[in-house]
C-alpha cells in the first residue's frame, strides 16, 4: 500500500488519539500535526487545576518530550491554517505557506463567544479556554478579589469553585433559573448550588447581563431585572462555538459544527472531523450533536484515526456526561437528565441532610440517565449499563435497596449457571 | 510482558484476607478499597447461597480510564500496569465515570480512622502517599513487584486462590491456568463463565477467574 500523508489540524485530546490509532494501525505513513498553540500540547480541562495552584505549568504538558519522536509524527507549533482547498488537497497557513495532504483531520476545537453586551467590548472581559487566558487571568487575581462570572455551565463552575478556593468574593450570573442546565435538572441543581452558596458564592439565576461599563477601576453590570453589581474582574464563561471561519469556501457542511457521519468522514472526500468542533451521532437520538467532552473527543479521535488509516471503526455516539468534584463533594452526571416522552421509570432518592442525592432514569428496561451527587454507586458501572444498553429489569430494585454495601450492583445479580441448583 | 492476575472462585472462601491485606500494605483511607470482596446471593429460601467474589482493578489492555485523563497522569506501563501518577492527577473524576469495574477512588478529605483521635501514627506514615483531591487506585502493588514480591493480595491469600505472573508468557503459572482451566473475564453485564457477545467494549481486563 502506497505510503500517505495525514495532517491533523489541532493538538488537542481528539487529534492525539487520532495519532495514537494511526500509528497502531500503521507505521508507514507520515503524519503532521499544526497548532496554532505555542507550547507543547495540553488539556483546556486542566487549567482550573494550573490556576488552583494544584499543578505548574510544567505540569501542565500531557506528553513526554519525545512523544512525537516515538510515534514518528510531526508536531508544527504556532501556524495557523487559514484555508482548506478539497480540489487540491491542500491546506493554506497564515504565513503563505501551502501543505499537501492525504487525509485530513480536523481536530480545532472551540473557542468562546462574545455575548452580545452593551459596553462589553470596552471593558477587560477574561476567559479561561486556552493558557493565554489563563496567564493573563492569574496575573489580574494577585491583586484584585471581586469577580464576576458569566454563565453557570461547567467551566463557569468549576472556576468559581476554585476562586471561591483562592479566597475570591464570586459572583455567578445565568440566564437559565438553574446552574449545570446541561447535565442537571432543577432538584438536582439545588444541591450543587447550596454547597456553593455555603461558601460565600453569590448567585443571579434567570437573569441576564444587559450592560457593563467601568467605573473607576471597577466594572460595574447591569442585569435584566434592573439591578446591578460591581467587580474587578470580569470572566466570560457563555459557552463555546466551534473553531470554523477557516472552512469557508472549502465546501464542508457546517451546522453548529462539522457534520461528520459514525466514521467521522465530512462530506468532502478525505477530509475527518473529531472532538469540540465535530457534530458527530448523538448516542439516544442517532442525530448529529456536538458534544464538547473528553471522552467524546478521544472516542471520535480514535475512530477518525482508523479510518484515515485504511480501517474500519464505527462510532457509536456521544453521551453527555460530566464528572465535578468540588469543595470535597463529588457529582455525577451521564445521559439524559429530563428526557421527553420517556415511557420508563423514574428511581429517585435523596437526603437533604446529607446532600446526597440520587437519580436514574429508565426508557423502557434500559437505563438512560444518571444523577448522582455524592452518592456511593459507581457512576462507571452505570454510565456501562447506558452505553451497552443493558437490560436493567434484574437490576432495578437491587439497585436502589441495597447499593451501600455492595457499591457495584452488577456484581449482585451476577449468577453463574453453575451455582443456580 | 503484560501481568495479570487469575482468581480461583472454587478455593476462595470470602474470608475478606485480600481485602484487609491490601488496606494494610496500602494503608488505603477510610471508604477506600483497592480490592475488595463482593458477594452474590442465589437460590430462593430456604436454600440460598452466598458466594463470594474478589474484585480489584482489571489492568485492562485498554483502559478507558486512561483514555479520558486529562494530565496523562493514569498511564498504562509496558509491563500492562496501569497506574496513577498522583502529582499530575487533578481529580476531575473523569476516570471514575468511564470505568466499569468501580475500580477508581477520588480521595477527597482527610479522614480518621478513630475520629476525633487524630491519625494514628500508622495512618500517617501509610497517608503520605496518598495525596488530598487525587484518585487512586490497585497498582498490583508496584512497589513490591519492584522488589520481586508478588502483590500482598496474592501473597496472603490463606487459601492461595490467587496467582500473579506475566500473561504474555505462554509457559507462566498465570497462562496454564488460563488454558487448562477455562478461565474467563468478567463484564458487568456478562455472568461469569457465560459467553461474551460479540459488541462489548474493548476493554480486555488483565484479571482471570476460574470457574467457581
Amino acid at each position: 500500500m502506497a505510503k500517505k500523508k495525514h495532517v491533523i489540524v489541532g493538538s488537542g485530546p481528539a487529534a492525539l488519539s487520532a495519532l495514537e490509532k494511526i500509528r497502531a494501525v500503521t507505521s508507514e505513513d507520515e503524519v503532521k500535526l499544526v497548532t496554532m498553540d505555542n507550547c507543547p500540547p495540553y488539556s483546556p480541562g486542566s487549567l482550573p487545576s494550573l490556576l488552583s495552584g494544584r499543578i505548574t505549568e510544567a505540569e501542565l504538558w500531557m506528553k513526554d518530550k519525545d512523544y512525537f519522536e516515538n510515534l514518528k509524527s510531526n508536531l508544527v507549533r504556532g501556524k495557523e491554517v487559514t484555508q482548506v482547498l478539497p480540489d487540491k488537497k491542500k491546506v493554506i497557513y497564515r504565513d503563505g505557506n501551502s501543505e499537501n495532504y492525504d487525509t485530513l483531520l480536523i481536530a480545532s476545537g472551540s473557542e468562546s463567544t462574545k455575548p452580545r453586551i452593551e459596553g462589553l467590548d470596552e471593558v477587560e472581559v477574561h476567559g479561561l479556554r486556552n493558557l493565554p487566558d489563563c496567564r493573563r487571568l492569574m496575573q489580574q487575581l494577585e491583586d484584585k478579589k471581586n469577580v464576576a462570572i458569566l454563565g453557570a455551565g461547567m467551566v463557569g463552575m468549576e472556576m468559581a469553585a476554585v476562586l471561591l478556593g483562592r479566597g475570591c468574593a464570586v459572583s455567578v450570573i445565568e440566564k437559565e433559573e438553574g446552574i449545570l442546565p446541561l447535565y442537571y435538572n432543577e432538584e438536582a441543581e439545588v444541591y450543587i448550588r447550596d454547597i456553593f452558596i455555603e461558601h460565600k458564592a453569590r448567585f443571579f439565576s434567570g437573569r441576564e447581563a444587559t450592560a457593563v461599563k467601568s467605573k473607576g477601576g471597577k466594572i460595574s453590570i447591569t442585569l435584566s431585572d434592573g439591578s446591578s453589581l460591581d467587580t474587578d474582574i470580569l470572566i466570560n464563561a457563555m459557552g463555546a462555538k466551534t473553531r470554523v471561519s477557516f472552512l469557508e469556501g472549502s465546501g464542508i457542511k457546517i451546522n453548529n459544527g462539522i457534520l461528520v457521519d459514525n466514521r467521522m468522514r465530512t462530506n468532502v472526500d478525505c477530509i475527518y472531523a473529531t472532538g469540540d468542533v465535530a457534530e458527530a451521532r448523538d448516542f439516544f437520538t442517532g442525530k448529529p450533536k456536538i458534544n464538547a467532552i473528553i471522552h467524546s473527543a478521544v472516542t471520535q479521535g480514535s475512530v477518525a484515526g482508523a479510518n484515515m488509516a485504511g480501517t474500519d471503526a464505527e462510532y457509536h455516539g456521544g453521551i453527555p456526561m460530566i464528572a465535578f468534584n468540588f469543595f470535597t463533594n463529588q457529582a455525577f452526571s451521564a445521559g439524559l437528565t429530563a428526557p421527553q416522552n420517556c415511557t420508563g421509570q423514574v428511581l429517585k432518592q435523596k437526603d437533604d441532610r446529607k446532600r446526597v442525592f440520587r437519580k436514574l432514569i429508565f426508557d423502557g428496561d434500559r437505563l438512560i440517565g444518571a444523577m448522582l451527587i455524592n452518592e456511593k454507586i459507581d457512576p462507571g458501572v452505570l454510565l456501562y449499563m447506558i452505553q451497552n444498553r443493558v437490560d436493567m429489569k434484574p437490576y432495578k430494585e437491587a439497585l436502589f435497596e441495597r447499593t451501600k454495601p455492595l457499591s457495584n450492583p452488577w456484581l449482585d445479580v451476577l449468577k453463574p449457571s453453575t451455582i443456580t441448583s | 510482558m503484560r501481568y495479570g492476575m487469575v482468581i480461583d472462585l472454587k478455593k476462595c472462601i470470602g474470608c475478606y484476607g485480600c481485602q484487609i491485606f491490601c488496606k494494610a500494605e496500602n494503608a488505603t483511607p477510610p471508604g477506600i478499597f483497592w480490592s475488595r470482596v463482593l458477594f452474590y446471593e442465589s437460590g430462593k429460601y430456604p436454600s440460598v447461597k452466598k458466594t463470594p467474589l474478589p474484585v480489584l482493578c482489571m489492568h485492562c489492555e485498554a483502559p478507558a480510564c486512561v483514555d479520558v485523563c486529562p494530565t496523562k497522569a493514569s498511564i498504562k506501563r509496558s509491563d500492562g500496569i496501569v497506574t496513577v501518577d498522583s502529582t499530575r492527577c487533578i481529580g476531575c473524576g473523569n476516570c471514575i465515570l468511564v470505568c466499569p469495574y468501580g475500580a477508581r477512588y477520588a480521595y477527597l478529605k482527610e479522614e480518621e480512622y478513630f475520629p476525633g483521635q487524630g491519625l494514628t501514627p500508622y495512618e500517617r506514615a501509610g497517608y503520605e502517599k496518598h495525596i488530598i483531591n487525587t484518585v487512586g487506585k490497585c497498582d498490583f502493588c508496584l512497589h513490591r513487584i519492584e522488589k520481586g514480591l508478588e502483590p500482598a493480595c496474592v501473597e496472603n491469600c490463606m487459601t492461595k486462590a490467587r496467582f500473579f505472573g506475566d500473561l504474555d508468557d505462554p509457559d507462566s503459572e498465570v497462562s496454564k491456568l488460563i488454558r487448562d482451566r477455562k478461565a474467563f473475564k468478567v463484564y458487568p453485564d456478562v455472568y461469569p463463565g457465560d459467553e461474551v457477545a460479540g459488541d462489548k467494549p474493548e476493554l480486555d481486563p488483565s484479571v482471570y477467574y476460574l470457574s467457581p
